[in-house]
């Protein structure tokens, strides 16, 4: 609850201060969030799941922001970012949809 | 990330009794199986065996996700705030870059006027310098040549793209077809053609850049009326070509309806075009230069 409650405030705090995105960081945004996405999910199956822990959740989110930023700077370096920020799409929307399904489950029992 | 220790148990817990070695899941399997992180197991089994940790600790833990969820809330809406933002950017770049080329070609038409004035006053010192057979014949020249204006009675040939030009090739005109019609007036005896007021020299390529034709190096968009200075019996024998019954044949045919008139028209006035620059072609030295060449030659439109 406390994290609902801290990522509304988080969303309110994003809309009041609109804070600008330096040009060089621009292309990670995209992939930026949906490793977020994937670690939100994460957390809110394992919630459900009664296993929940602080640790794995936020470490899981940083990694998860900084391994997709990381590949997708490496792609761009090589010369194939587009691809390796399609592979990092598929595999992290792999496990959101893969977790949404078990929450859903959970949920709805079905 | 699966969490290494998990994995390492769950490969154990996996193999047989027996010692048999059995292939483990794929690391694709894996994540379509099993997509949530292997630390939340194992965070949950390290709590079971060693009990709850100290409240101080998992308070700043909790900290860190409130921290960590307010990064993200703040992370979903600047990425929407970007979006948003990037839209507008877009289309301001486009409005702008619209804008450039329009500039750009009001400057080219400017340039084009000054050289045209310019032109007027070479040609205007040049005859005060010259006596007057030399004048006349100059003039001749010049306008054989085209790079002098020219009026006279002739035909002008409208082409316009059919209703279907975007999905249909055959209904857009192209600069082959430009090019037939400018073949086929010279053929039928044109002494002076311009296109879009585009005057035709003996090195003037009517060709296509893009989407767009170019007359030398001038684009030039539809409807396209290529006007000719010719004969009296110019517009019949146009009327008699192959590329005009082909160009009657596109207009009458529903699936393409290629605007196609030709029209004839008594005082036309033909601008002179910017004097070709020569750059490897040379008069031979002894002979005074020859006859002009014939203004019917063809070579002026069919590059």
């Amino acid at each position: 609850m406390i994290a609902v409650l801290a990522l509304i405030a988080g969303v309110v705090l994003g809309v009041v201060l609109n804070p600008t995105v330096p040009d060089a960081l621009q292309p990670y945004l995209p992939i930026a969030v949906v490793a977020a996405l994937d670690a939100v999910f994460g957390g809110l199956r394992a919630k459900l799941d009664g296993i929940f822990d602080d640790k794995q959740f936020v470490i899981s989110f940083i990694s998860n922001v900084l391994v997709a930023a990381f590949i997708v700077y490496l792609g761009d370096k090589l010369g194939v970012g587009g691809q390796l920020s399609i592979g990092v799409v598929v595999v992290l929307g792999v496990r959101i949809f893969g977790n949404v399904a078990a929450i859903r489950r959970r949920l709805f029992k079905a | 990330m699966s969490g290494g220790p998990e994995s390492e148990l769950s490969r154990q817990v996996s193999t047989p009794p027996s010692g048999q070695r059995v292939w483990q899941t794929d690391m694709l399997t894996d994540l379509f199986q099993d997509p949530l992180d292997g630390g939340y197991t194992d965070a949950a089994r390290a709590r079971r065996e060693r009990g709850p940790l100290p409240p101080a600790t998992r308070w700043t833990r909790r900290g860190f996700t409130v921290i960590a969820c307010m990064l993200i809330g703040v992370l979903l809406t600047v990425a929407y705030q970007q979006v948003i933002a990037r839209a507008p950017a877009r289309a301001t770049t486009r409005t702008e870059l619209i804008k450039d080329i329009q500039r750009r070609t009001a400057d080219t038409d400017k340039l084009d006027q000054t050289a045209e004035g310019l032109q007027d006053e070479v040609n205007r010192l040049r005859e005060q310098a010259l006596d007057d057979t030399a004048i006349g014949r100059l003039r001749e020249l010049e306008a054989a040549t085209g790079v002098r204006k020219v009026t006279g009675d002739g035909v002008v040939v409208t082409l316009t793209d059919g209703p279907n030009a975007g999905t249909e090739r055959l209904a857009r005109v192209l600069d082959y077809d430009l090019q037939q019609v400018t073949n086929a007036l010279w053929a039928a005896g044109a002494e002076a053609i311009s296109v879009n007021g585009r005057r035709l020299t003996s090195v003037t390529p009517i060709r296509t850049a893009g989407s767009a034709i170019l007359i030398g190096n001038a684009h030039i968009i539809g409807p396209y009326s290529v006007a000719a200075i010719g004969p009296s019996d110019m517009a019949d024998k146009f009327n008699d070509s192959p590329a005009a019954e082909n160009f009657r044949n596109l207009r009458d045919d529903k699936r393409f309806e290629v605007g196609f008139d030709v029209d004839e028209k008594d005082d036309l006035e033909l601008p002179a075009a910017v004097m070709p620059r020569l750059q490897f072609a040379r008069v031979p030295q002894p002979s005074p230069s020859g006859s002009p060449a014939p203004s019917t030659s063809p070579s002026g439109g069919g590059k």
